[in-house]
């Protein structure tokens, strides 16, 4: 330290003007942001459209009438609502935004794309609108999440989800994941129970892709609440080499899961334990003898196929049709009414039944 | 489930109004219940955070910023932060700290609470919009560089690691005054971090190599934020701009070169297997990572230090990987680059007194209870100040 220096510290006077800057040349793409303004004002008031009425409802907030709160992540709540002019139920989804162009892009992309689908096996999108500083998602309203639902059955009642059940599910998701490759061409990218919402009917439905996936994917841009446990392999090693079968194995972790109450990585005191033993590690496997249950090797080999390490090896979902497992649960008849009528019980059941949100 | 109450409560209309105020970007409208000193509100900003206004307060006669937090209890995750940042902007004071001149909540009973309000003094920009608009003379930028050092000594003096700091959530105003706008993840030190870390919304592309790769971490992880806001300053783009956790690990050994076996000696043992299995890389020169064409040449004053050599060894030790090795907060006060900006009252105000209790964080408390939290601590606020004419 030049400790000759010090004398010229007091005599140095402090910036004390903020505006005499040079400007970034970058400030002519602002204007580009005027433009986006426009798209964004014009979703404010969104249209509700619902698959089988013709209508279509201008609304805004205030014609969506609160009745309660049935849910609550990361990235926002949801909301059972009705629309006053209808009188539907719907649910709301109410996310915190933080980027408003890439998202007003999303959106009414997403909002033309879905309304003109009906789509099996997803939760059908009906519109959207912004208030409060909340983008409200508006959707099909079901009753419960699978992953509430399973952690109700295994670690409250100490039961289990039958055979007939888990293939019903498989079916449903594989059909739904299918589907959005086939006709949309779009990756899930977060396969997960929470996503997968069940009806008092029994029915079994996909949700957050698109619309919703990738508003939380703009916003996961900048602010991580990262899902790791249900991220393939290759996903973890490189963001970019990323198709079907990485949905495939979060298929994968999500059967295992609720076929037996139990997420198959253990013991990791952080992610990044946890990353390193999905990486590095062996794949998770299904065996007919544990967990005190039985599974038939059909059901296994299913799951055992979805967790093969090497994305090479991992089946498409053209494959996974020819599985006995799925063939079995696709054909319909009495198992699969029966697994419905259960599944839906069950649903009523973990719903009336909520567990309080713990940190 | 609790019923949600409908969103306009009772409220005492003799002592509050009600202002409605139009975002002119979401084109969604927002209903502020506040105190009737509070007039001419407008627009300012709306986000995750809550939606931010302007106002006249006829008390004092100033321009401030009005925070509505609306429902923050209703997710875990906000009523963690709210509640935090509730309690340190009520107890945390210092120049470089944003200031809170007023909070309450118009709900009189926990049955039907569902805002609270911060006011805040007025801040005309963020660093974000200053640092992708204007390009930043030596003395502004080391000026910014000391100011938030002393913000981030002082937090560590209370107690306070920051944790979240990042250009969005620094303030500047037309007189060069930098202060860090909240507390959003602060934690207390010496609380043990190794085995409580959980993942956590926080910006990814300022969090040290330590947070990633799952070490116990200490205050030093505000020194690596600065450091990287630091050099987007000086270059006007994100250093370490990560896709995701593994990315953002990716993209800092590329530039900084792979730790040494020291450092990696003392990851756990799946993290230091994962850091081994990639491939090696060497360290970049700091004068490519910040280039001297990134300065404003015709700004440099060699006789006080600042220059881009000087500016890049500051930078270069504010930036290690290891935080053994990283400066301390005390240590990048004394570099050349920021001393020159020197006042005890900011680099060494006593400390304030921390209330915020940190075995709170990692309790498991239900949505309920950290509703009753928030609650008594806005009514404790109440109680204690004058919310309509002091």
């Amino acid at each position: 330290m030049d400790h000759g220096d010090d004398q010229d510290f007091p005599m140095f006077a402090r910036p004390v003007f903020l505006a005499n800057r040079p400007t970034l040349e970058s400030l002519s793409s602002n204007d580009g942001s005027v433009a986006e303004e426009n798209p964004l004002r014009s979703m404010s008031t969104g249209i509700l459209k619902f698959p089988d009425d013709a209508h279509l409802y201008p609304f805004n907030h205030t014609n969506l009438r609160h009745l309660s709160q049935v849910g609550a992540g990361y990235y926002g709540t949801v909301h059972k609502m009705q629309h006053n002019e209808s009188g539907r139920l719907i649910a709301v989804k109410k996310i915190r935004y933080n980027n408003i162009c890439d998202q007003t892009r999303l959106l009414k992309e997403h909002d033309t794309h879905m309304k003109s689908e009906n789509v099996p096996n997803i939760v059908k999108f009906f519109g959207a609108c912004f208030s409060e500083g909340d983008c409200w998602i508006c959707m099909e309203l079901m009753d419960i999440s699978i992953d509430f639902l399973y952690k109700r059955v295994y670690s409250v009642k100490k039961s289990r989800l039958n055979e007939n059940i888990i293939g019903h599910i498989t079916v449903c998701i594989v059909d739904a994941l299918d589907y959005l490759k086939r006709k949309l061409n779009r990756i899930h990218r977060d396969v997960k129970p929470s996503n997968i919402l069940i009806n008092a009917a029994g029915d079994v439905k996909l949700c957050d892709f698109g619309i919703c996936g990738d508003l939380v994917g703009s916003y996961a841009i900048t602010v991580e609440a990262g899902c790791v446990q249900y991220l393939a392999p290759e996903r973890i090693e490189n963001m970019d080499k990323y198709d079907i079968r990485s949905d495939v194995w979060s298929l994968g972790i999500t059967l295992y899961e609720i076929a037996t109450g139990v997420y198959p990585y253990r013991g990791w005191s952080n992610q990044m334990e946890h990353i390193e033993i999905v990486v590095n590690g062996d794949s998770p496997i299904l065996l007919q003898n544990m967990h005190n249950l039985h599974y038939t090797d059909p059901l296994c080999r299913f799951i055992n196929t979805c967790l093969r390490k090497n994305k090479d090896d991992r089946p498409k979902y053209v494959n996974l049709k020819t599985f006995s497992f799925y063939k079995m649960y696709a054909v319909g008849g009495p198992d699969i009414e029966e697994a419905k009528r259960i599944l839906g019980l069950e649903a009523i059941d973990a719903r009336d039944h909520p567990v309080e949100q713990r940190a | 489930m609790e019923v949600d109450l409908p969103v306009h409560n009772e409220y005492d209309a003799s002592r509050f109004h009600q202002v409605t105020i139009r975002d002119p970007i979401a084109g969604a409208d927002s209903t502020f219940t506040i105190p009737t000193r509070y007039v001419n509100l407008s627009f300012l900003n709306a986000g995750a955070q809550g939606t931010v206004v302007m106002a006249d307060d006829l008390v004092t006669t100033q321009r401030v910023a009005i925070k509505k937090m609306q429902q923050p209890f209703v997710m875990t995750m906000s009523a963690k932060r709210a509640y935090r940042e509730f309690i340190l902007l009520t107890t945390i004071k210092h120049p470089n700290i944003i200031r809170l001149l007023n909070a309450f909540t118009p709900d009189t009973s926990l049955s039907t609470f569902r805002e609270v309000y911060l006011v805040m003094e007025l801040m005309t920009h963020n660093l974000h919009e200053v640092i992708h608009r204007l390009r930043l003379d030596h003395k502004t930028l080391s000026f910014f560089v000391y100011q938030s050092l002393c913000a981030i000594k002082h937090l560590h003096n209370s107690g306070v690691i920051h944790r979240d700091l990042k250009p969005s959530n620094i303030v500047v105003n037309d007189r060069c005054v930098l202060k860090v706008l909240d507390f959003g993840l602060a934690r207390k030190k010496n609380v043990d971090t190794s085995m409580r870390m959980s993942d956590y919304v926080v910006t990814r592309y300022y969090r040290a190599p330590e947070v990633i790769l799952g070490l116990p971490y200490s205050e030093k992880v505000d020194i690596w934020s600065v450091g990287c806001i630091f050099a987007e300053m000086i270059n006007h783009t994100v250093l370490f701009p990560g896709k995701d956790r593994i990315d953002q690990w990716t993209k800092i050994y590329s530039v900084l070169g792979t730790p040494d076996d020291h450092f990696i000696s003392q990851l756990g043992q799946s993290a230091a297997m994962y850091v081994r299995s990639l491939p090696r890389h060497q360290a970049r020169a700091f004068s490519e990572i910040v280039p001297d064409t990134n300065f404003l040449p015709e700004t440099e004053n060699p006789r006080v230090h600042l220059t881009p050599h000087v500016a890049r060894d500051l930078l270069f030790n504010m930036l290690k990987i290891n935080p053994e090795e990283r400066y301390s907060v005390e240590d990048a006060l004394n570099h050349p680059y920021v001393k020159l900006w020197f006042k005890d009252d900011e680099v060494n105000a006593p400390a304030s007194e921390n209330r915020y209790d940190q075995e709170i964080d990692f309790a498991d408390k239900t949505l309920i209870e950290w509703k009753e939290l928030i609650f008594n601590e806005v009514q404790r606020y109440q109680a204690d100040h004058d919310i309509f004419t002091g």
